[in-house]
């Protein structure tokens, strides 16, 4: 996986997904739960207001998992 | 009559024992120790010359070592190059494998040796020649010489090498699709497996579910604000039109799309080609993958420190390993160049 | 509910005056044949083809094939879909075998594939075996054509049309053989109880058209449900436009599932067979859990001791088979998988998506990604030109390390995936895969 490569060079990567069975088995570190496969970023049926929001909260909360110290794989809900 | 080349350490070639380990590489024409013994079980093969060396010359001294025997193999015509068996031999087994390694990729000849499961020589060489299990010490010679013998005589003949545990060799670790008697076919192999799992008896798996290991967890960022990030994703979003050609699956190539001057992703001027998923919310609306509004947005309140002016993209649809691995590693000195402290990595 | 099917063998199929069935010879009226298949004029240019075992032929870009079947009732083959809604499953079905019917479009995508009737990919699919009555046509309205992803609407109704109408020659003749099929009642036998998990492609919440149809419903928002397995037998369900050709299981594949026949098979001797529980791949991660869940608790309450789950397709399903397996062993329902391989065309890469070793007991179709080299054909039905044109994922315009998958001579190199059912995961594959 991309993720486990970058994450090799001590970069930290949030890998924001839908399946995370898949980032966890991948061994992915800092895994963030999207919204879904075709729609990661926001709920394609609220409204666009709402939607603008949820990819606002979801950018914002990838950084807060990005600051997190965390002692192994962990999943975080958006 | 094909040819064959053997190696053999001191011992196995009667030099000496430990008192020759140091001796260095030598030549001999026919067939010398175990190589007698295998002469007599080839069949469409002539053990022609058996090269012999000190175990402890190839560890300490490998690459003088390999450049003696270059020297004598350069003038040689052969067709397959055999080495040991090792048995439980640490310094032996590990010069049968490097020397393998050494013929198949100088020659392209296949190279075939024999050791221990334990022998430390397996796991070193076994993706770079055939090691076929052997035992682990001499007494096993007259168990493992045959088996050798039945192995070579294949590469020989031009018969077709089975999987690794029908051959009995350590799987180079290359998976690939064997084709079974028509009576075979999923539905009576699933029946045959579901009764025996219902009674309690032992069964074999056929696809292996192994996790791989995680890699070093990252340290966290100290503060976003003042972090410099990039955004990554697999969800195939790319220019309307798909300059870059990425494929709809198994990629190879990913774009890098400049978001300089951007504020936001707008609709028809993107599309996402990934294979897997439903069009019609990416088409619709670019930001459901690459949400570029709210990272400037972040940016401009100070809460993301600074966003890195070029997005990847590729399609993680049944991407092959490597090629993921590839497409990382050119992405990487991108990143590094302009000290990229994390990575938000959108995935379908 | 007891399902009688009168099997008609098939010896060759010819194009002649009147659509008839003597001595094993299946004779079509191809203008009969056209208007049956196409009767909204929504395709164009349609004509029809035979392809035989062993022929030098290849045929692409396929994009449905189903088996001829057609009921003396007036019901419709597909209830719901190429007829009214009504029940099936039970009555006399009449089924013209070895033969099955293909449609082919014009252009390559996502979902469509390829078939050889001889040489080295004949050995993959059970459509080299089967005498294929082939129809090529055209979209009316092009619009979808070069998509990567497309409905294939009229082709895929059309080819059940044909396969309906093809059938219906047979009706009142007496076939080769009647086979019944009836879960008989084995109540005190101690027989472990057994389900097969089915799953369907249920992907495209969004957009209706694409995935699979049951009783002519788009099943995209379907919650898992439990049907007889006459059902399937009887066309209640067929398959969608999404899955890679590979791995795809055709309408063909659910109307005579090995799977499911070796389950019938045994029923009443080694096990009871319960039914089959028809169920999701999910496009987000809700909709696997609720199918897991679903699965299992209606296992539970179907008192199953063992349960058979057929993968369709990879990648994101690989976690529905994943999670739906998982949450039927806790509940002790002991399962054995099927499923197709993706070790990577180096045969180097992680198998599957979402890897556990709770599934411990699991039957592989064979690689969906291994490279093959394969001959030129002396006949193409179809168009060899779509595969360097078009939006395939098995196939390629050029590729830096095997060249384009067409060469001037005719000759290909494509992955495994490219052929259509190669690694499908209901009953035919007669391969697995090994480490070298």
């Amino acid at each position: 996986m991309m993720v486990r490569e970058i994450e090799k060079t001590g970069i930290p990567v949030v890998h924001v997904v839908s399946m995370t069975p898949i980032s966890l088995s991948g061994g992915v570190n800092r895994i963030l739960t999207s919204y879904g496969i075709p729609n990661p970023m926001s709920d394609p049926y609220a409204t666009p207001q709402v939607q603008e929001r949820q990819r606002y909260e979801i950018m914002e909360k990838a950084l807060e998992v990005l600051c997190t110290d965390i002692q192994e794989q962990t999943v975080f809900d958006h | 009559m094909k040819k064959v080349i053997m190696y053999l350490n001191q011992f196995f070639g009667q030099i000496g024992g430990e008192d020759q380990a140091d001796c260095a590489p030598q030549l001999h024409e026919g067939a010398l120790g175990p190589a007698q013994g295998l002469q007599g079980l080839l069949k469409g093969g002539e053990i022609t010359h058996t090269i012999i060396c000190g175990d402890n010359y190839m560890a300490v001294h490998t690459q003088r070592a390999l450049d003696a025997i270059a020297q004598m193999l350069d003038s040689l015509e052969f067709d397959l190059f055999l080495a040991g068996p090792a048995f439980l031999a640490g310094r032996y087994g590990s010069a049968c494998g490097e020397v393998c390694k050494f013929v198949q990729e100088r020659y392209k000849v296949s190279a075939v040796t024999s050791m221990n499961r334990d022998n430390p020589g397996v796991d070193m060489f076994r993706q770079d020649c055939y090691i076929l299990e052997g035992g682990s010490n001499a007494a096993a010679m007259r168990k493992d010489l045959p088996k050798m013998a039945a192995f070579a005589n294949k590469i020989l003949n031009g018969e077709p090498l089975k999987w690794a545990q029908a051959e009995g060799y350590f799987s180079r670790g290359i998976r690939r699709q064997v084709l079974l008697p028509e009576e075979e076919n999923v539905a009576e192999r699933a029946y045959e497996m579901l009764m025996k799992k219902l009674k309690g008896q032992p069964f074999v798996s056929e696809t292996p579910m192994d996790v791989p290991e995680p890699v070093p967890i990252a340290k966290p960022l100290e503060d976003a604000g003042k972090a410099r990030i990039a955004f990554i994703s697999t969800a195939g979003l790319v220019p309307m039109g798909n300059p870059d050609r990425i494929q709809t699956a198994a990629a190879t190539r990913f774009g890098r799309y400049s978001l300089e001057g951007r504020e936001s992703l707008k609709a028809g001027e993107w599309e996402t080609v990934h294979g897997g998923y439903d069009h019609s919310y990416g088409n619709a609306d670019p930001q459901i993958i690459m949400p570029l509004d709210a990272l400037r947005k972040l940016e401009r309140e100070g809460k993301l420190g600074y966003l890195h002016p070029y997005f990847y993209s590729t399609v993680g649809n049944l991407t092959n390993q490597l090629n993921a691995e590839r497409m990382a590693h050119e992405i990487i000195p991108y990143l590094q160049e302009d000290h990229i402290d994390a990575v938000i990595f959108g995935s379908a | 509910m007891k399902l009688r099917v009168g099997e008609f063998q098939v010896k060759d199929v010819v194009f002649g005056e009147e659509t008839s069935f003597h001595d094993g010879i299946l004779t079509v009226n191809e203008q009969e044949a056209i208007a049956a298949l196409n009767p909204d004029g929504k395709l164009k240019d349609v004509k029809l083809h035979v392809a035989r075992p062993g022929e030098s032929v290849r045929i692409l870009p396929i994009n449905a094939i189903a088996a001829p079947r057609a009921r003396a009732d007036g019901r419709a083959t597909f209830p719901g879909y190429t007829g009214k809604m009504a029940s099936c499953g039970e009555g006399d079905l009449y089924a013209l075998e070895g033969m099955a019917v293909i449609s082919v479009g014009t252009h390559g995508g996502w979902m469509e594939g390829m078939l050889d009737m001889s040489g080295p990919a004949a050995d993959l699919t059970e459509f080299a075996h089967t005498i294929n009555l082939c129809f090529t046509a055209a979209n009316v309205d092009p619009s979808e054509d070069d998509n990567s992803q497309k409905t294939n609407w009229d082709y895929r109704l059309g080819c059940c049309l044909l396969a309906e109408y093809v059938a219906k020659t047979v009706i009142h003749q007496e076939p080769d053989l009647w086979r019944e099929y009836e879960l008989t009642d084995t109540t005190g036998m101690g027989l472990p109880r057994v389900v097969m998990v089915l799953e369907m492609s249920t992907f495209y919440e969004n957009s209706v058209g694409y995935d699979d149809v049951f009783y002519g419903v788009d099943v995209r928002c379907i919650v898992p449900t439990f049907v007889h397995p006459n059902e399937l037998l009887d066309g209640a369900l067929c398959s969608s436009s999404l899955v890679c050709a590979g791995v795809h299981s055709y309408t063909y594949n659910y109307q005579k599932s090995l799977v499911l026949k070796k389950l019938y098979e045994k029923h009443g001797k080694t096990l009871d067979f319960v039914g089959v529980i028809l169920t999701n791949i999910g496009p987000n991660i809700d909709n696997k859990v609720r199918a897991a869940i679903r699965v299992a608790t209606m296992a539970q309450m179907l008192k199953c001791d063992g349960a058979v789950y057929c993968q369709l397709g990879s990648g994101t399903s690989d976690v529905d088979f994943q999670k739906t397996i998982v949450a039927l062993e806790e509940r002790g329902i002991k399962c054995v998988g099927i499923n197709p391989e993706f070790p990577g065309r180096d045969g180097t890469t992680s198998l599957k998506t979402a890897l556990d070793p709770r599934l411990d007991a699991v039957v592989s179709t064979g690689s969906a990604c291994e490279v093959i080299e394969l001959p030129a054909m002396e006949r193409v039905i179809g168009d060899l030109q779509s595969i360097p044109r078009d939006k395939w994922p098995g196939c390629w315009a050029d590729d830096p390390i095997y060249g384009p998958s067409l060469r001037a001579d005719g000759t290909l190199i494509v992955d495994t995936d490219h052929i259509v059912a190669s690694t499908e995961s209901t009953g035919w594959a007669h391969k697995t895969c090994q480490y070298f």
